[in-house]
């Protein structure tokens, strides 16, 4: 991978943020009502003009929308997200406690989802247009159709009914706080999420596993005489592979904001629901931030998906270069 | 330009011209197994939601204090919620609500997206600079986030969620619609074209567009298929349709109390939103198949 190449991602990706920065002000510049009568409700139509004004000029709400902007990009870049209208708290702690639970839940639903869907992806391919091919691509169309929340609720109300166990009552256990009450808090919702992720990750894998056996190599390979396990599992998954990784990684990006109905079912303090409380709220400070800080994450986890997707094949590594 | 293409990309198909003698495209669709089985699926929830839309059946709105949560009886076909009121009437209102959200909200980010995409295709220089970064700001946001925020600055209704899919769902179509035009600008009958002096828009219309079609059309299926889930997503959360308006999602999020006991308070309609996902799926593979001539059963 050239130098150059990378320097030109690096930049490609700044100036992406940088929209993405700008996008997000513009939108929520957009929100209903402003920080005064968030922050003060009904009390706001009772400020005389003065007051009014004083707040105005408090919040920066006085000056133009472009010194607005930038005076945020500063804060932003300084790592200062701003404080929460509602509890006074900066967003930055918030997100901080939120952050690693919305992490955990999503690594959690790949370590659940990402074997199912390689196994049961391999298992469909091995004999495509067979009755084992139709039924688990049959499973995997019903995986992705059913709805994220319709999974969770009936998670919820079966745990309650069948175990009297419900897991949005009481309160967040963290993983320093207890190992085991946190996995247990946590495994309910990776299993809804790991659902739909599953399926996808099944249909790339039969596709790219088809793809890869339909090459020249396999059939060297199996004209070799090597063994069946060894054609399938180091020539044709291995080359398989890098679709697959691909697509795990866009998916991880996409889990990082898509933990949002799950969190809320199952009462979890994550970045979704710190954004959905934000949004109800009026507070635009943390829906500032969570949205910001989501993107940016896509885009990074993009970016080295990217990378990994060229150091994985060399076809797409040289360039007349070295890495 | 990101070199990456999204996800959805995988649904391009190569442009795929008719040739004379082939059948139409409805009826290549009919003829794919899953083509078929995909648009019954969709045209029996488009006959459920236009049968609510001329009021045949109940009243959704109507509550019946006598029974509340009642199960399916001759009555009320579907149950009953917790206010009485009449679910199989709900559940069809509620067909009709996603259904008319999902239309609005492809049709803008097809046409517009399409547009944008053909047209900076086409064009290239500044107009494929400008539009290429903007699919690049948009595409850095997660669908779901992207969707909810707009749909907090704009405010509740049905065509303001119509608007904020529109526009998740807008950058999609412009690299689905550019990827093609790449190619199909370079073609010898564009070039002919060219020679013979046609005029851009002629180019254009006449040549270009006919030819990217196809997986514009594939991805138009999908696109639907994801607004459905999407719209239902909002509504659950309680930033879509609002009460006491039916809407599929936001009667999922109401039987969470009453479930398992009032199972079919939740059953119903989430299975409408299944169907409709599914259908709508099956209708992206028959077309897939229908528009390219070398798809291979797989």
């Amino acid at each position: 991978m050239s130098l150059r190449y990378l320097a030109g991602r690096v930049a490609g990706m700044a100036g992406t943020l940088l929209g993405v920065a700008v996008v997000v002000f513009v939108v929520l510049r957009a929100l209903p009502g402003d920080t005064i009568t968030a922050k003060l409700g009904t009390q706001a139509a009772t400020l005389t003009a003065e007051q009014r004004a004083a707040l105005r000029h408090f919040y920066g709400l006085d000056a133009s929308p472009v010194t607005q902007f930038f005076r945020w990009f500063g804060g932003l870049l300084r790592g200062d997200l701003g404080v929460s209208i509602d509890t006074g708290v900066p967003v930055t702690h918030l997100i901080g406690d939120a952050l690693p639970v919305t992490v955990e839940l999503a690594v959690l639903a790949m370590v659940i989802a990402v074997p199912i869907g390689v196994l049961f992806g391999m298992l469909a391919a091995s004999r495509p247009g067979g009755a084992r091919d139709f039924s688990v691509q049959g499973v995997g169309l019903l995986g992705l159709a059913l709805p994220e929340f319709v999974v969770a609720t009936v998670t919820v109300a079966w745990l309650a009914s069948a175990f009297a166990y419900s897991p949005s009552a009481g309160t967040y256990v963290s993983l320093g706080d207890s190992f085991s009450g946190n996995l247990r808090q946590m495994l309910y919702p990776a299993l809804v999420l790991a659902v739909g992720l599953a399926a996808t990750v099944m249909r790339t894998t039969r596709s790219a596993y088809l793809e890869a056996a339909g090459s020249d190599f396999v059939r060297t390979a199996r004209g070799k005489g090597l063994t069946e396990a060894r054609v399938r599992f180091r020539h044709i998954l291995h080359n398989a592979g890098i679709p697959i990784v691909t697509m795990v990684g866009i998916q991880f990006g996409y889990l990082l904001g898509g933990t949002l109905i799950v969190e809320q079912v199952f009462a979890l303090p994550g970045l979704g629901r710190l954004l959905l409380d934000g949004i109800l709220h009026q507070d635009y400070a943390i829906v500032q931030g969570v949205t910001l800080l989501v993107a940016a994450a896509f885009v990074v986890v993009n970016f080295a998906v990217d990378l990994v997707y060229r150091l994985l094949d060399p076809r797409t590594r040289s360039e007349g270069r070295r890495a | 330009m990101t070199q990456e293409m999204p996800p959805a990309a995988a649904a391009v198909v190569p442009a795929a011209p008719r040739t004379a003698g082939q059948p139409s495209l409805p009826r290549r669709i009919l003829a794919d197994r899953n083509g078929l089985i995909g648009v019954v699926l969709i045209g029996a929830l488009a006959l459920i939601a236009l049968a609510s839309l001329v009021h045949l059946g109940q009243d959704p709105l109507a509550q019946h204090q006598s029974g509340q949560l009642a199960g399916p009886s001759g009555a009320h076909w579907l149950g009953t919620d917790q206010f009485g009121r009449d679910i199989a009437a709900r559940v069809a209102a509620g067909i009709f609500a996603s259904l008319r959200v999902a239309l609005v909200s492809v049709a803008l980010a097809t046409v517009i997206g399409g547009l944008l995409g053909v047209l900076s295709g086409f064009a290239g220089g500044i107009l494929d600079a400008v539009v290429g970064r903007l699919t690049d700001v948009l595409f850095a946001f997660p669908a779901t986030l992207l969707a909810l925020a707009l749909v907090a600055a704009l405010g509740h209704g049905w065509f303001n969620t119509a608007v904020a899919i529109a526009v998740v769902y807008t950058p999609i179509f412009v690299r689905v619609a550019r990827g093609p035009v790449l190619t199909v600008r370079e073609s010898e009958y564009v070039r002919a074209g060219r020679v013979l002096g046609f005029s851009r828009s002629r180019l254009l219309f006449r040549h270009v567009l006919p030819n990217v079609s196809a997986p514009i059309a594939v991805q138009v299926a999908l696109a639907l298929s994801w607004a459905i889930l999407t719209e239902a997503g909002l509504s659950f959360l309680g930033l879509g349709t609002q009460p006491p308006n039916p809407s599929l999602g936001l009667m999922v999020a109401d039987s969470r109390n009453f479930f398992p006991d009032a199972w079919w308070t939740l059953l119903f309609p989430a299975l409408a939103v299944v169907v409709a996902v599914v259908g709508l799926n099956l209708i992206g593979d028959g077309l897939r198949n229908a528009l390219d001539p070398r798809t291979v059963r797989r």
